[in-house]
């Protein structure tokens, strides 16, 4: 009978690939055999085992590749552990907030010219009649400016060390 | 010449709460100055205002100023090239 294998050593089979060819070319009129008829001249057994064990590696592949998101989802929370954690965030926020002081720089300081900035702010905003009061003068200032000429009295340029007549 | 000027800031000085005014070019040279503002800030509000303008570029007129203190309110009007300031207690 056609056995393929010299020995029968279950361990080698389960180690080498499926598409490596499971005899060694010694003959020189020897075609490997591929496909089904590999599995047609192997035991029923091995066959089974050689299967199962490939099935078993695409499964260990896909199972480090994904994310089992239900999984993760069963997991659910007690509510002490809910509150341990609770606890736990706010004391680390609280740490980090009223930890090492920030620069000054970082900070929104008010200027200095308000005593009660809080009643400046909660005023009413520039009323209407202010606007227009400087609008109007601003414009009429303006207009009050064009007249200004500079009128020559002296002599601008004046020479150092020279004798004044 | 310069009386147009010193008849407008008088007349502004008659303004209700109004303190003080003062008139600057853009350059901060000071026009006139009446009550209680003084002279040297006129350099001030014409670069204050040149600055406050940046902030809308796209405006074609410069924005009113207005800083509001416990002493009264200062607001601050550049038209063309010069600049107006003007010294008022708010009135209600």
């Amino acid at each position: 009978m056609g056995c393929c294998f010299g020995k029968d050593d279950d361990s080698k089979l389960l180690d080498t690939d499926s598409n490596a060819p499971l005899i060694e070319e010694r003959d020189a009129g020897y075609r490997p055999i591929r496909g089904s008829d590999q599995f047609s001249q192997s035991p029923n057994g091995v066959q089974i085992g050689d299967q199962q064990s490939e099935l078993n590696k695409v499964l260990q592949r896909a199972v480090t590749n994904v994310i089992d998101v239900s999984a993760i989802d069963s997991q659910a929370l007690e509510q002490h552990e809910y509150m341990d954690r609770a606890r736990t965030y706010s004391s680390r926020v609280a740490v980090v907030v009223t930890g090492p002081k920030k620069p000054l720089s970082s900070f929104l300081r008010l200027p200095k010219g308000v005593s009660m900035p809080y009643s400046v702010l909660s005023e009413e905003p520039v009323s209407v009649d202010d606007i227009n009061l400087i609008t109007q003068t601003a414009a009429d200032a303006w207009k009050a400016s064009q007249d200004i000429q500079v009128t020559h009295k002296e002599n601008l340029v004046v020479q150092f060390g020279m004798p004044q007549n | 010449m310069e009386q147009n000027l010193d008849k407008l800031l008088d007349d502004t000085m008659e303004g209700p709460g109004v303190m003080g005014v003062i008139c600057a070019d853009k350059q901060g040279l000071c026009y006139s100055a009446k009550g209680t503002v003084s002279v040297g800030s006129a350099g001030i509000i014409a670069s204050l205002s040149q600055q406050a303008a940046l902030l809308v570029p796209e405006s074609s007129s410069a924005p009113v100023i207005c800083l509001e203190s416990d002493k009264g309110n200062v607001l601050i009007k550049t038209h063309q090239d010069v600049t107006i300031a003007i010294h008022k207690m708010p009135t209600y």
